[in-house]
């Protein structure tokens, strides 16, 4: 048998010797993996969302009637800000406003003048300098009144910081008691093992050598626990996927494409839960063993 | 060689407690020591000097060509190889067999497969337990425990073995076969130092005693054992 396999050998053995632990630090290590994994997930989705509602976050743009409708095109298309630019004609925009207020038809209909002006719909690039750009399309010559949503950017950009925050305290704190609850396991395997410990130190092991098994055992736990991690994630995130496109058309009806299927994220969320268990596994055997095996 | 120069260990408990008063010693290589002295006479502090398990307050103590008061903490282990230490609670690990016991000193400093086969079957036999090598220490009496702890502690072919205390766990009648065992180890050139409360095996044996008391060297020198005129 090779050092190197010895060495494998006996960080799995002591997963077995310190089954308990173990599984408690597999437990928590999971559940904690899962709520990270989720948030992460439904951060991501939030993202989606949001982009997809800051599409729909349309600037109206309202032009003098003298204005030169095609160089002021130009101008905002001509910014780095601007997303998609739309126009819509005087007598596009008064049917709009027709079939939008319908009882009100008559009365538009027999209206003097067209009161509509020449508009540009403008979407925001970012949603988040969406006044800059408010300002840009204010100077240009020709536009006599800019419209932006800014309390609804406001709310867009307070939830994505609000799920941003939750994410990250989520994130930091379960990590934090991942790496305690695996430390205590390491701590427990070291003091199971102190007799070999003591052989291995009088005999001239070096402290890597005494302390690969207790990696080993802390980045298996992390890695099993990823790997349940991910089985339990895709089990809840189909579920909620399923359950939101049975029956009802809602996301379409609000302008939104589907959220992410956890099919387009199978292998980056596996490859994340276990490298992020072996992460935390080797961290909390780091905190253990730096602790009782100095020197 | 081991030698120890003006060596003062003092530890703080509370109140002063001086360990080791400049003791001087010089152990020349292919020798047999014993170190006697009562409890409390300095013999932990002076074996915990021999393995840098502690530094000494003053002094200087080399061991195998190694300046243990400067030595760095990466080169310990590295030093450790170079001397078999034979515990006074054995320390086997009961899950390993004799065999495994055994080559398990080999394993942990990264010595071939190659030479583990070679060696560890030839300390066994040397010991006399090649018979025993697939049992668990749980299985082997006392005595055959401390032998397995000795072929443990020659397994690496080291330049010195010190024992603690060897014979402290086992019938009066074995402790002579664990010393006439070391005494044969010591044949091969391996420097011996054996601590031991015990007296009478002292006597019988006779040799190279160092003596402490209170932490001073009190006696070192050469007595005839009884074994001798037998």
């Amino acid at each position: 048998m090779s050092n190197f396999s010895y060495l494998i050998k006996q960080g799995i053995k002591s997963v077995w010797r310190n089954r308990f632990m173990s599984f408690a630090g597999f437990c928590v290590l999971t559940v904690s993996m899962l709520l990270v994994g989720l948030s992460g997930l439904v951060m991501l989705d939030c993202e989606i969302i949001l982009a997809n509602v800051s599409d729909q976050n349309e600037i109206s743009v309202y032009l003098n009637d003298d204005a030169d409708i095609e160089k002021v095109g130009e101008q905002i298309k001509s910014s780095s800000l601007a997303g998609s630019v739309r126009y819509i004609s005087p007598e596009d925009g008064l049917q709009q406003m027709i079939e939008s207020y319908e009882e009100q038809r008559t009365l538009f209909e027999n209206l003097p003048y067209n009161p509509v002006p020449p508009t540009y719909m403008v979407t925001a690039n970012d949603i988040d300098r969406i006044s800059e750009l408010t300002a840009t399309l204010t100077s240009i010559d020709g536009v006599y009144k800019v419209n932006a949503p800014m309390d609804f950017a406001k709310f867009i950009r307070d939830i994505r910081t609000a799920f941003t925050v939750v994410g990250l305290v989520l994130i930091a704190a379960l990590g934090t008691v991942s790496v305690i609850i695996i430390a205590n396991t390491t701590r427990l395997s070291v003091f199971a093992r102190r007799k070999e410990i003591s052989i291995m130190r009088a005999v001239g092991a070096t402290n890597g050598f005494i302390k690969t098994p207790f990696f080993v055992e802390g980045m298996f736990i992390g890695l099993i626990s990823g790997v349940a991690s991910w089985l339990l994630t895709k089990l809840i995130y189909e579920r909620i996927y399923d359950m939101l496109y049975s029956g009802f058309q809602m996301w379409e009806a609000l302008g939104i494409s589907r959220i992410v299927s956890f099919d387009q994220l199978t292998w980056y969320v596996l490859l994340g839960y276990c490298v992020l268990g072996a992460i935390l596994g080797a961290i909390g055997t780091v905190v253990s063993t730096g602790k009782y095996l100095k020197g | 060689m081991v030698e120890l120069k003006n060596v003062d260990v003092h530890y703080k408990d509370g109140r002063k407690v001086d360990a080791l008063n400049d003791v001087n010693i010089r152990i020349e290589d292919g020798e047999f020591v014993f170190i006697v002295g009562d409890s409390g006479a300095g013999k932990s502090t002076l074996l915990k000097l021999l393995t840098r398990e502690i530094v000494p307050t003053s002094g200087r103590v080399f061991v195998n060509g190694y300046n243990l008061s400067k030595i760095k903490n990466k080169k310990i282990p590295y030093f450790r190889r170079s001397i078999g230490m034979i515990f006074q609670d054995l320390r086997l690990i009961p899950d390993l067999n004799v065999y495994e016991n055994v080559a398990f000193v080999l394993r942990v400093t990264n010595r071939p497969k190659r030479e583990i086969r070679h060696r560890v079957p030839y300390v066994l036999n040397l010991v006399k337990l090649a018979d025993r090598a697939k049992m668990f220490p749980g299985k082997l009496s006392g005595g055959e425990m401390q032998r397995v702890a000795i072929a443990r502690a020659f397994a690496s072919n080291p330049g010195l073995i010190i024992a603690d205390e060897p014979t402290a766990n086992i019938d009066p009648a074995l402790s002579y076969d664990i010393v006439k065992l070391l005494k044969e180890i010591n044949k091969c050139g391996t420097t011996v130092i054996m601590v031991t409360h015990e007296h009478s095996l002292v006597e019988y044996f006779g040799g190279r005693i160092i003596s402490l008391k209170a932490g001073e060297v009190v006696f070192d020198d050469y007595i005839g054992g009884t074994a001798e005129d037998e």
